[in-house]
């Protein structure tokens, strides 16, 4: 798809809103992707009622007319899972670091994404939690809860985005940005 | 005779990822956890080579440290380490000095060769 037809579809808050959750579903994928984890969506399901940590991590986004959120949300032993792929990270690092990482590599994934179609964002940094019996409540904003498993873990995405009456995209793309792994040298 | 890089991020994780990547091409690494940190660091020890800043951090984020850091006069080389591809951004990191901009995740060999570049280590 041209990215002339992705702007005539985005230009509206509903289609922009897909817009973002098609780039937020496969921004998990790829950053999975780049350890050579593999990942997939799967079904969201209820939570089973379980004295295991769920550990959260949340970052806010903002552009013209438009505000939202990103929510990661995994049991800790699913976290525990990335220690390897990731790095052999040790226990220096807690689990609410690493998701809360996970989440801010998700979101420069979809700013990049949005660049391209005329929609600059900026994000916060991230804020993590971690308690064994989190309860997200609603974001009062439309909102999608997208799932993604593998092997032996999963991970729960909720994007959440609001947008003024005034909305719209910019009439051409400001520009394109710089992807994962990229290096440059001034 | 040991070259320094002062690694600044508020993730333990990256922190980790980059010390191994350097560490094991024998750089000797320093740890700040934001610019506000990274400043303290960097005048406790003068004989640092490099820095590898990230950008959206608390307190004092990667471009106010660039700008803090050249108000005071230090020349250390900064690359960027960021999730953030905007080329504004970019843009301003250069203007305010800094030599590299790496986007996470990153490769480990790329950064190293980087470090290696810009400490002259060959």
């Amino acid at each position: 798809m041209s990215s002339r037809a992705n702007k005539r579809i985005s230009s509206t808050p509903e289609g922009a809103f897909g817009l973002i959750r098609r780039h937020v579903s496969t921004a998990v994928v790829a950053v999975f992707g780049d350890y050579q984890i593999e990942a997939a969506p799967c079904v969201v399901e209820e939570p089973a009622s379980s004295t295991e940590d769920i550990v959260v991590a949340i970052i806010g986004f903002a552009g013209e007319h438009l505000r939202g959120s990103l929510v990661l949300t995994a049991r800790a032993s699913s976290v525990e899972c990335w220690r390897g792929p990731f790095g052999n990270i040790d226990a220096s690092a807690d689990e609410r670091d690493i998701l809360g990482e996970l989440a801010n590599m998700v979101l420069g994934r979809l700013k990049g994404k949005l660049l391209a179609e005329g929609l600059p964002i900026l994000m916060s940094t991230p804020t993590t939690a971690r308690g064994p019996a989190v309860m997200l409540a609603r974001s009062g904003r439309p909102e999608e809860l997208l799932a993604f498993a593998g092997e032996g873990w999963t991970i729960s995405a909720r994007i959440d985005a609001a947008f003024d009456a005034a909305f719209g995209l910019q009439e051409e793309p400001t520009a394109v940005a710089a992807q994962a792994g990229d290096v440059m040298l001034f | 005779m040991t070259t320094k890089v002062l690694v600044i991020d508020d993730s333990q994780m990256v922190r980790l990822q980059v010390g191994r990547a350097l560490s094991g091409a024998g750089f000797v690494i320093i740890e700040a956890v934001d610019g506000a940190d990274a400043i303290e660091k960097l005048q406790a020890s003068p004989d640092t080579s490099l820095i590898v800043c990230d950008v959206n951090m608390p307190r004092m984020n990667g471009l106010d440290f660039l700008e803090k850091k050249n108000a005071l006069g230090n020349t250390v080389p900064v690359v960027m380490l960021t999730t953030e591809g905007q080329p504004e951004l970019i843009k301003k990191a250069k203007m305010l000095g800094a030599k590299g901009w790496v986007m996470k995740p990153f490769k480990a060999d790329s950064l190293v060769a980087a470090a290696k570049k810009l400490t002259a280590i060959a």
